[in-house]
């Protein structure tokens, strides 16, 4: 059990930027991607713990985390809101406390990433913020390298294209 | 800003890390599990630890701790909330209770199951615990189905006029959850009750020999349901009822 808990705690430490930031792009608000990012990594030890034969663990947390943030949409799809004031999941004070680094430039670029379609923003933030080769985005999206290649061309365009009309 | 910029400043958005307090916590909540798995081990080895007249108790003593264990855990459940570790403990206990509700109590049974999932929602919504809310949504939601079976059996008028208060403790919840911003959809409110009761009570009514005046009645009370106003519907239903 030693070793597998400290495997994955290299894991852990690795990665829980980079899933909690792959999160805090899908829903804009720190404590959901806290509460999100937290239970990636319980599911992902667990599953760990139980020693599947897990080939590639970041794909596997960031598979986890894909599906919990689609769960999170599914709920607030299925809750109606009877006014802007009582909105339940977004707590502006926290994002502006987090935005006060960001230059303005980076919040347009920050709030145009969020804009776009899913699969844009995830080879976008696989590739260039989390440092994940191509080889690696390639496997997370299931699609040949080359596929990746013109898909990460043509979500920087599409990125170039909405900020400049912003 | 031509692309190598535009790269350049995606990559500055790595600025955005998580808090260190939750990085450490929540190693510690993940790692956590490990060390529970291993109590039972501790234990047993802690029991090993004292001389043999301790351990021709042990049996007696590891059931007595148990016992106390569970009973202690029970009670904590009670509190525990869609989405808690005890939970699942919860239901069971509900469930083994259900066991002896007799037919009669049945509908008003599946109510008050059905409120207790409306309130432990309304505590979710009101605290904010985003992540409970898809399994406490999915538990009113399967209770609010089991409510609607059991009424659409209802055949007694006497057994609707029971469960009455019931329904308008429900609506009532429904509408302090809505004070959280949270609104349940058309088919988990009381309007999908009224109507498999409406019906019911309709089709058991014209099964009946019933004087002019009932007949009268009962005739709008089916315009009323055929107008989709069930509530309505079942008021005039259970006043034909009520006739002599």
């Amino acid at each position: 059990m030693g070793n597998i808990s400290k495997k994955f705690t290299g894991i852990y430490d690795r990665y829980v930027d980079k899933i909690y930031r792959f999160i805090f792009f899908k829903v804009d608000s720190r404590e959901i991607a806290e509460d999100l990012a937290s239970e990636t990594f319980l599911r992902g030890w667990r599953e760990f713990r139980n020693n599947r034969d897990i080939e590639n663990p970041p794909a596997f947390l960031y598979k986890i985390a894909r599906n919990l943030v689609t769960d999170y949409y599914r709920t607030k799809g299925k809750i109606q809101f009877l006014s802007n004031e009582s909105i339940l999941f977004s707590d502006p004070r926290t994002n502006l406390e987090e935005e006060s680094f960001l230059n303005s430039d980076l919040k347009l670029i920050k709030k145009t990433l969020l804009q776009l379609k899913s699969d844009y923003q995830n080879v976008i933030i696989w590739h260039y913020l989390d440092d994940l080769p191509i080889a690696e985005v390639s496997k997370l999206l299931g699609r040949s390298e080359e596929a990746t290649r013109m898909l990460l061309s043509r979500a920087l365009k599409e990125l170039k294209k909405q900020l400049e009309v912003a | 800003m031509d692309e190598k910029e535009l790269i350049s400043k995606i990559k500055e958005l790595r600025q955005i890390k998580p808090r260190e307090e939750w990085v450490l916590l929540t190693k510690n909540q993940v790692f956590s599990l490990d060390r529970k798995s291993t109590f039972s081990e501790r234990f047993s080895e802690f029991l090993e630890i004292f001389p043999r007249i301790f351990s021709q108790y042990k049996p007696a003593l590891v059931s007595l701790i148990l016992v106390g264990a569970l009973l202690g855990t029970f009670g904590f459940a009670q509190n525990a909330l869609p989405g808690d570790l005890l939970y699942t403990l919860k239901k069971i206990t509900e469930k083994s209770r259900a066991i002896f509700v007799s037919k009669e109590e049945k509908p008003k049974a599946s109510l008050e199951l059905a409120n207790k999932r409306l309130e432990e929602l309304t505590k979710i919504a009101e605290q904010n615990q985003v992540k409970k809310l898809a399994p406490a949504i999915e538990e009113y939601q399967q209770s609010f189905s089991e409510v609607t079976k059991i009424a659409s059996q209802i055949k007694e008028p006497k057994q609707v006029r029971k469960i009455l208060p019931k329904i308008a403790e429900l609506e009532k919840n429904i509408e302090n959850l809505k004070s959280y911003g949270v609104e349940v959809g058309e088919a988990e409110n009381t309007e999908g009750l009224y109507k498999p009761m409406a019906e019911s009570l309709i089709k058991d009514l014209e099964g009946r020999s019933l004087t002019e005046n009932q007949l009268k009645i009962l005739e709008e009370a089916k315009k009323l349901y055929e107008e989709g106003d069930f509530s309505s519907a079942l008021t005039k239903v259970l006043e034909a009822s009520q006739i002599q």
